[in-house]
Order: C-alpha cells, then structure tokens, then sequence
C-alpha cells in the first residue's frame, strides 16, 4: 500500500493540512498508512491495549490536525515525532479522562460506573455532546453545513468561495452569517443547551 | 439580516480566535467591562464555536476511523518481515510446488511401479532415464501391484481415448484464449483466471492431479467455474472415467448460455459412446448436426455416421 503513495515531507504535509479538504485527507491517509504502525508499536511499549490503542490514535490525529490547521505547531521537532508526543500526552493524561467521565455523568445524568474503562467514557461523551450538535446541524441546510464545516477547518472566505463555487466572498461571508443565525436559534431552543455551555466552558 | 449583528459576530470569532491587535483586543476586553449584554454573547458564541469545532472534529475521526478500518485489522501490530507473513510462506511453496511440476512434470513415473509397467514403456524410457542412476535397481520382472496398476491409468487412458487428442486440441484452444476469464464481472479475475490457465497447462502436461485441485478451488460464483467445470470433466474423460465425465458435460451443456457458446453437448456425447451408451450419443449428436450453427456440427455428422 505504501507503495502506491508518494513520499512527503513535513512542510508539505503541513501545507496539505492546512490545505483543501481533498489534500487534508490526502495527508492524513498518508499519515496513517506511513506511521501508524511506529505510533502503535511506541504506545504498546507503554503499556496501552487494544481499544486504548485505537482511541488514542483517532483524538491524536484530531490533535495533530488541529495545532497544524491553528498554526500552534511550531515546527520543533519532525510532524511524526509530534504525533507520537501527542499520543504519550493523551495515554499520560489520566486527569482529563476522570472530568470526561465526571461530566458525562452530569451531562446525560447516567450514574457513573466506576469500574467502567475511563477511556471509553471519554469516547462516549464527545460522540454525546457531537450528536447534540448533529442534530441540530440536520435541521439544517446541506449548504449551511458545508459552510459552517469549512469555516471551522479555518478556511478562508475565499477558499470556501472557490471550494463551494460560491459568487462572491462577500456572498460567503452573508451566508455564513446566516447560518450562523439559525444554528445559535436552533441551540438555544434546546433545553440541554446551557448545561453544554457550562460544560464546555465552565465557569469563566 | 442586521449588519451591526454580522460585524459584531466576525468581531467575537477574532476576539475568541485571538485574531484582534493588541489595541482592538484591549479596546474590546474594555467594551467587555461596563457591557454585560456582551459578556453573554462572547460566552454563548465561545460556546456555539466550541461545539462546532467539535462538529469538525467528529468529521475528521470518523474518517480517521473509515481509513483505519480499510487499512485492515492487522494494523495494530508492527509490520512482520515477508517470510514471516503467512501469504507469502503460501505463495513460496506455492512457487516451489509449480517449479517442481515445470522440472519434473512426469515425477510420478519415478515410481517403480510404473516404471516397470508394460503399457507405459514408450514414455518411461525417455523420462526415466535421467534420474535413474539415482534410483534404486528395480526389478522389472516383478508382478505390478494392482493398485499401482491404477496410478498408471491416466497415462493409458490418454493413449487410448479415442477423442482424446480433439479434446486436448480445445484445451490448447481454451488456453490461448485464457483472458476471456478476465474481461468479465469476475469478482476475482486474475485469480480464477490464472488458477485455469496453470490447470491447463498441467491437464497438456497431463498433471491431472495439481489441475483438479486448482480447479476444484474455484469459487461457485466465479465466471470461470464453468470452464473449471469442463476442464475438470474433460480430466475424467482422460483419465477414463466416462461416466462421470458424461455426467460433468451433460451438466455444461444444460447450462444457461453455455451450450451455445462451448460444444460441452458433444463431448456429453464422446463420454457416452466411450462409456458404451451409443444409443444415448446418438440422440445427442443428432440434436448437434441438425444444428448447422453450433460448433461441432461437422464433427458431430462425421462421428453420428461412424457409430
């Protein structure tokens, strides 16, 4: 399989990710199929199972995804060794899979199993709050959700402009406006609304 | 829409985002201070970004998901050397078993047995005769064991079957044309189609027992099983066994689309005349020469008037 696929380097990677949704993909398959099998054998001499082992590699590429589209990678160290120290940190980080059990619990008001395995708590309860958010983005338009997905990637008006074939930037910016609108009604209708916000946010 | 509202959310998302100089963001923490309205809209807007930051996140790890799950199972362990990966072992051997049969296509003859048989001199002086120095004397005065007798047949039955070399001929014919099993819907072409045309050479080299078990290894719903199934029949019929050969063509020629296009209904005859059940060929092959489109017409004709 490897084979088939070219060989990039970091800053090309970095450009890809922080490219169109085609190259981000491009590049994160190419981060999967590449090193995978490095950042399974690095958390298995850890001392993470199976399941562990899965979860920790999906939130670090969703990690790693995100300091590269934020730009808070800072390009210390090669986009791999990156990777696998996002990896460690999220097996290591004991602490924040106990709050994402705490606030699942509050959440969804499920009494909390305290032999059940922390990491799939953590699982549960983002997929939880995700399906709150999908729901109402399926009341939605089709175009309303491709251009609030696009907006969150940080695309810019325009690369969305050129990706959606919209007319104009401006045109963009009105309708992502709009959209807006109606996804901020359709969460504050929801009755679970404000405990999201309480627990996204906290109390700041 | 009201425009104070959409400048007023662009200007939160810099805000929150951290995208504000220095003198705007200190401006509007300020804002911030004597508007308690505006509080609540930075804290319900960090909120809806937040969530659908979220939104894009769980679009990202499903795919992340989807990509894993296409990269196999066997993801999750490191990469193992190739000797170390099962197909690979299979595929050596594999290779080792096709050259051993390439060598040494007669091997069988190696056997004492049928070396010193009667009916097989003509063969088992030409293909002996290099490797018997290694062998151990053989005492060709010896009694033939009966059940060595068997393992002789195949030979004996090619030179005697009457039909054989027409069969043989289709064979060669079906080999040259091999790739009409792989311009199909086949859901494994090269594989199936591959598995025929090295059962074809074996069944010209006359190996019929590595043939049979390629062929017998192609899946039901193959488009090449019913080229599997009449190269297996046609083994029968060279390895003497008519009866079930017949009972094998008589099958092919009953199928949908397949009489039509292979003269299985002629060789379903050949099996029964070579079976003794003229009386059946005839019926048959008269069926076949009255069809002047179907491919064994003549041969059909010239056989319907020798019997």
């Amino acid at each position: 399989m490897k084979d088939d696929l070219p060989t990039y380097a970091d800053e090309t990677l970095v450009a890809m990710i922080q490219g169109s949704d085609k190259h981000r993909d491009e590049a994160i398959q190419y981060v999967l199929k590449n090193w995978k099998h490095e950042v399974v054998a690095f958390l298995n001499r850890q001392g993470a199972n199976k399941e562990e082992v899965e979860f920790i590699l999906e939130e670090a590429i969703v990690v790693f995804d995100r300091h590269i589209r934020n730009r808070t990678y800072r390009e210390e160290s090669s986009l791999k060794t990156f990777l696998i120290s996002i990896c460690k940190q999220i097996f290591r980080n004991k602490e924040r899979w106990r709050k994402s059990e705490k606030s699942l619990t509050s959440l969804e008001g499920i009494t909390t199993n305290t032999t059940t395995d922390e990491t799939t708590l953590t699982q549960i309860y983002s997929r939880e709050v995700a399906t709150f958010v999908q729901k109402i983005l399926a009341a939605l338009s089709l175009r309303c959700q491709g251009l609030l997905r696009l907006y969150m990637l940080s695309f810019t008006n325009r690369e969305i402009k050129e990706q959606m074939d919209m007319p104009s930037e401006n045109a963009v910016g009105n309708a992502l406006f709009e959209c807006r609108q109606k996804f901020r009604q359709l969460c504050e209708k929801s009755p679970l609304f404000k405990k999201i916000i309480q627990e996204l946010l906290g109390n700041e | 829409m009201n425009n104070d509202d959409h400048l007023l959310t662009l200007k939160i998302d810099a805000y929150i985002k951290g995208q504000l100089s220095d003198v705007e963001h200190q401006k509007f923490e300020n804002d911030m201070r004597t508007d308690a309205k505006l509080v609540e809209c930075v804290r319900t807007q960090r909120a809806e970004l937040a969530l659908l930051d979220l939104i894009a996140e769980e679009d990202l790890r499903q795919k992340v998901r989807k990509w894993s799950a296409q990269m196999g199972k066997d993801d999750n362990n490191p990469p193992k050397p190739w000797w170390r990966h099962p197909l690979s072992i299979l595929a050596f051997l594999g290779g080792i078993v096709v050259l051993v049969f390439i060598f040494f296509p007669k091997k069988t003859t190696t056997n004492p047995a049928i070396q010193v048989s009667p009916n097989t001199e003509k063969t088992d002086t030409t293909q002996s005769t290099p490797t018997s120095n290694n062998l151990p004397k053989i005492d060709t005065t010896n009694k033939v064991d009966p059940s060595t007798q068997n393992a002789k047949k195949p030979i004996a039955a090619i030179e005697n079957a009457p039909f054989k070399n027409d069969l043989l001929a289709f064979v060669e014919d079906m080999n040259r044309t091999t790739e009409r099993g792989n311009t199909t819907t086949d859901p494994l072409p090269t594989s199936s189609g591959s598995a025929i045309s090295i059962a074809m050479q074996f069944i010209q080299n006359q190996n019929f027992t590595p043939a049979r078990n390629l062929l017998k290894g192609i899946n039901p719903q193959s488009v090449n099983y019913a080229d599997a199934q009449f190269l297996l029949a046609t083994i029968d019929y060279l390895q003497n066994k008519p009866k079930m050969a017949a009972k094998s063509f008589k099958i092919l020629s009953e199928m949908d689309g397949y009489i039509r296009k292979e003269p299985s209904a002629y060789y379903w005859a050949i099996s029964l005349v070579a079976n003794g059940q003229t009386t059946e060929a005839k019926k048959i092959l008269v069926q076949i020469a009255a069809d002047t489109e179907h491919p064994k017409h003549d041969a059909a004709t010239v056989l319907l008037k020798s019997l």
